[in-house]
């Protein structure tokens, strides 16, 4: 009874969690031929953004950012997601850690008076 | 890809590199109970490399993607503990816990570290072209953090200081602990707070000597809130805890 009520519990902390995470902004960042598209991505300061990164190619690449500070395998053929922000205005560079010479983006974070662009 | 591997192998297999040595500076043990720590560790972490490697992709999809992130702190948080123990046991003479909680310690960084390396390599499997550049990248990557290791290990004997070795063993368990808040923040589970200060003009994360310190101790050039809380709390703890109870309970002379 006692572990039904721990697994319980666990399974609403989840939900709730999971509720709040879909509620969120998202933005979609794909690999394709390991390069990132759109490279360059708009998005609005102070403001907590869900990023789903879709891998198109046969081979796993990992999404990296020294600015951003996340770091995660995205393996073939398939997709994950992140969460970013909110972050100040500038620009935060990413790149693919396993083909870093052609995985290259940036993320530019826009004041809110100038996000008419932002995706 | 020379540079790319070279670079992918110092980010992951350093810290383990540095925690051996570190490991070999602050401990009272022979070398040889040390070492058999290291062997056990070393068999220990590539078997549970390869079991991580081949459940990495079913993982990640795993708790609502949060599986990878979830896994990483756990063994974060086992490494920081088996540290705490091996800290407060390896003055009480107690050799076999001593063996054990230093065993876990090493599998534990070493596993979360050299979990995402083998998913390079089979990135890049089917590139023969590649291939030599990736040979060649791995044996300099290995010679450089062994050097590193090698050169710290020297300097810390040099100094006859075994308080600077334990000083940075402490920071380098609060750097590794405070960098699985980040993977909590990754997948939303625990709020980003506001940046300290900001040092990338200085000494930038990316630097070699940046890359260097951010393995040793934790260096971060723009470190947020929660992150500064959680490394000073786990470099307090990691500090203070082996010292009281040494004095709470003082080895007798004939325990020695």
């Amino acid at each position: 009874m006692h572990k039904y009520l721990q697994g319980s519990l666990l399974l609403g902390l989840l939900s709730l969690v999971t509720t709040q995470c879909y509620a969120l902004p998202e933005l979609v960042l794909e690999i394709r031929d390991h390069l990132f598209f759109p490279s360059q991505l708009n998005v609005p300061a102070d403001k907590k953004l869900r990023l789903t990164i879709i891998n198109h190619d046969n081979t796993p690449e990992e999404f990296d950012s020294f600015d951003l500070n996340r770091e995660k395998v995205i393996f073939a053929n398939s997709q994950t997601r992140i969460f970013i922000g909110p972050l100040n205005p500038g620009e935060y560079a990413f790149f693919g850690e396993f083909n870093p010479s052609t995985a290259r983006g940036k993320i530019i974070v826009v004041n809110h008076t100038d996000d008419q662009n932002a995706n | 890809m020379l540079i790319n591997t070279v670079l992918l192998f110092i980010g992951d297999a350093l810290p383990v590199f540095l925690l051996v040595t570190l490991l070999l500076s602050v401990s009272d043990d022979t070398p040889q109970h040390l070492l058999h720590s290291f062997y056990s560790a070393f068999c220990i972490s590539i078997l549970a490399i390869y079991l991580v490697t081949l459940n990495l992709p079913r993982l990640s999809m795993s708790f609502d993607d949060y599986g990878v992130e979830l896994l990483h702190v756990l063994l974060l948080l086992l490494g920081y503990i088996s540290i705490l123990g091996y800290s407060c046991l390896k003055t009480q003479f107690r050799p076999r816990l001593s063996f054990l909680t230093c065993t876990l310690a090493l599998t534990s960084y070493a596993t979360t570290n050299g979990s995402s390396l083998p998913w390079f390599f089979m990135s890049h499997q089917n590139q023969f072209n590649n291939l030599q550049a990736i040979v060649i990248g791995s044996l300099l990557g290995i010679g450089i953090c062994l050097s590193t290791a090698i050169l710290l290990h020297l300097t810390l004997q040099a100094l006859q200081r075994s308080q600077i070795a334990s000083v940075l063993l402490c920071a380098f368990c609060a750097g590794q602990s405070a960098g699985g808040l980040a993977l909590l923040q990754q997948v939303n589970l625990i709020e980003e707070s506001p940046i300290l200060w900001n040092t990338q003009p200085f000494l930038a994360d990316t630097s070699e000597i940046g890359q260097l310190l951010g393995a040793l101790i934790g260096y971060d050039a723009s470190p947020n809130l929660n992150y500064v809380l959680v490394y000073i709390i786990a470099f307090s703890l990691l500090w203070l805890l082996p010292s009281y109870i040494q004095r709470r309970h003082p080895i007798s002379e004939s325990s020695q």
